[in-house]
């Protein structure tokens, strides 16, 4: 589903040239849950914008559902932004003058569904977070934890094949932190949508099928979080 | 996890049935309830149900069984039953958790080889973990309600993701301390 081919990406030139990922290559198959950890500045970030098309590889390739993204215009990359891939950010980014089932709408009227079925999937995707009780509450009148499930449900309501969270609990204390995990994992089994997730803390980490480490653009480790055996003895 | 606390912990469980409880039940009950932070296999559960006994603290009985040999069910006895009180209400004896996870040890006596062979034992030790947070995360998605039981097994998760979290860093520290020490030798 997700494919980075032997990528490198460089930032600057010259004396101020900085290589964040260096002959990158990452397969994700389709619904699973991937999760990047590294340092900072080890390009982690990078990767999400780099599948998002907000920038481009200074060499290799990137692929979305088998397609090359660097083959496609920036309309057709536009429309994979829009109907395929959803995004949770660290600072949910809701609109603050919309309650959180107009935030959650924004994407279907952007395509411009009739309202009765935008209507639909809204409810759809604010029960999917528990917070269908909330519909009509501003972001001003929401907790962190439930401003960063809003933004889930606006990131689920186009159906997306991917779904791409940067830090998705950074601004979050640990009980919201496993709340919002939770429902990623709920996502990703129960719509079989396929993650990858940024993340410094490893505790949300392993909420995901595998763990990717990153250090200085390279891939260090790559986990399988979820082969466990048992428990060994500490009695 | 001591062996007194190991022992309360099994006596524990007896003093909740009653009606007694053998040791098959009793050992699916502990990972029920503590298997996430200690493991306790057939032969650790038999010995500690033999010492228990044979200090008055519970009594065991035979009972028949169709078709199948005859099973042992313990109960708690009255002696066992003021000794759990007194264990419980004494202030906890254990200090700081003590240095003794393999890694630590290994790496005493393993600092003077490969730098890769350090960083490779620093990250099986890494994958450990993160499963076992994953494991973590499974119970976590299962406790639900207002239950005593549940109420502190929360607390008690939260204490070992923040254990888990700590061993983590300090993994870091290590894997970062052995890279650099390699760059400067280079």
């Amino acid at each position: 589903m997700i494919r980075f081919d032997r990528v490198t990406k460089r930032f600057g030139s010259d004396a101020t040239e900085v290589c964040v990922l260096e002959d990158f290559s990452l397969d994700v198959p389709a619904g699973q849950f991937c999760t990047l950890m590294g340092p900072s500045g080890a390009g982690k970030s990078t990767t999400l914008h780099l599948l998002a098309g907000l920038t481009t590889p200074t060499a290799g390739d990137v692929y979305l559902a088998e397609r090359r993204l660097s083959a496609m215009s920036e309309r057709e990359l536009a429309v994979v932004r829009r109907r395929e891939v959803g995004f949770v950010f660290q600072f949910f980014h809701l609109l603050a003058y919309l309650d959180a089932s107009e935030n959650v709408a924004l994407p279907l009227l952007m395509e411009g569904l009739p309202a009765r079925a935008v209507r639909e999937r809204v409810d759809r995707a604010l029960a999917i977070v528990d917070l269908s009780h909330r519909r009509q509450h501003k972001p001003a009148q929401l907790s962190g934890g439930e401003m960063q499930r809003v933004a889930i449900a606006r990131a689920l309501v186009i159906e997306p094949r991917v779904l791409l969270a940067d830090e998705p609990t950074g601004n979050l204390d640990s009980s919201a932190s496993h709340g919002i995990m939770q429902l990623l994992r709920r996502g990703n089994e129960q719509l079989g949508v396929t993650i990858l997730m940024v993340t410094h803390d490893p505790v949300c980490a392993s909420y995901g099928d595998r763990v990717v480490r990153l250090i200085d653009g390279r891939i260090v480790e790559d986990i399988d979080v979820r082969d466990q055996g048992p428990l060994r003895s500490h009695a | 996890m001591s062996t007194a606390a190991v022992q309360y912990a099994v006596l524990g469980l007896i003093s909740s049935r009653r009606d007694g409880i053998h040791g098959y039940r009793l050992k699916s009950e502990f990972e029920d309830r503590f298997g996430d932070f200690w493991a306790l296999n057939y032969g650790q559960m038999y010995r500690t149900l033999d010492r228990l006994e044979r200090t008055g603290l519970i009594a065991g009985a035979e009972v028949p069984q169709v078709g199948r040999p005859p099973r042992r069910v313990y109960r708690i006895t009255d002696r066992g039953r003021k000794s759990l009180h007194s264990w419980l209400e004494l202030p906890p004896g254990d200090g700081p958790r003590a240095m003794r996870d393999e890694v630590a040890v290994k790496l005493l006596f393993r600092s003077g080889e490969r730098p890769d062979d350090l960083v490779d034992l620093v990250r099986r030790q890494r994958a450990l973990y993160l499963r076992h947070l994953s494991r973590l995360n499974k119970r976590r998605a299962r406790l639900g309600g207002d239950a005593p039981e549940s109420f502190a097994s929360r607390l008690l998760l939260l204490q070992a993701d923040m254990r888990v979290r700590t061993d983590l860093a300090w993994l870091e520290v290590v894997e970062k301390a052995v890279l650099e020490r390699a760059a400067d030798a280079r």
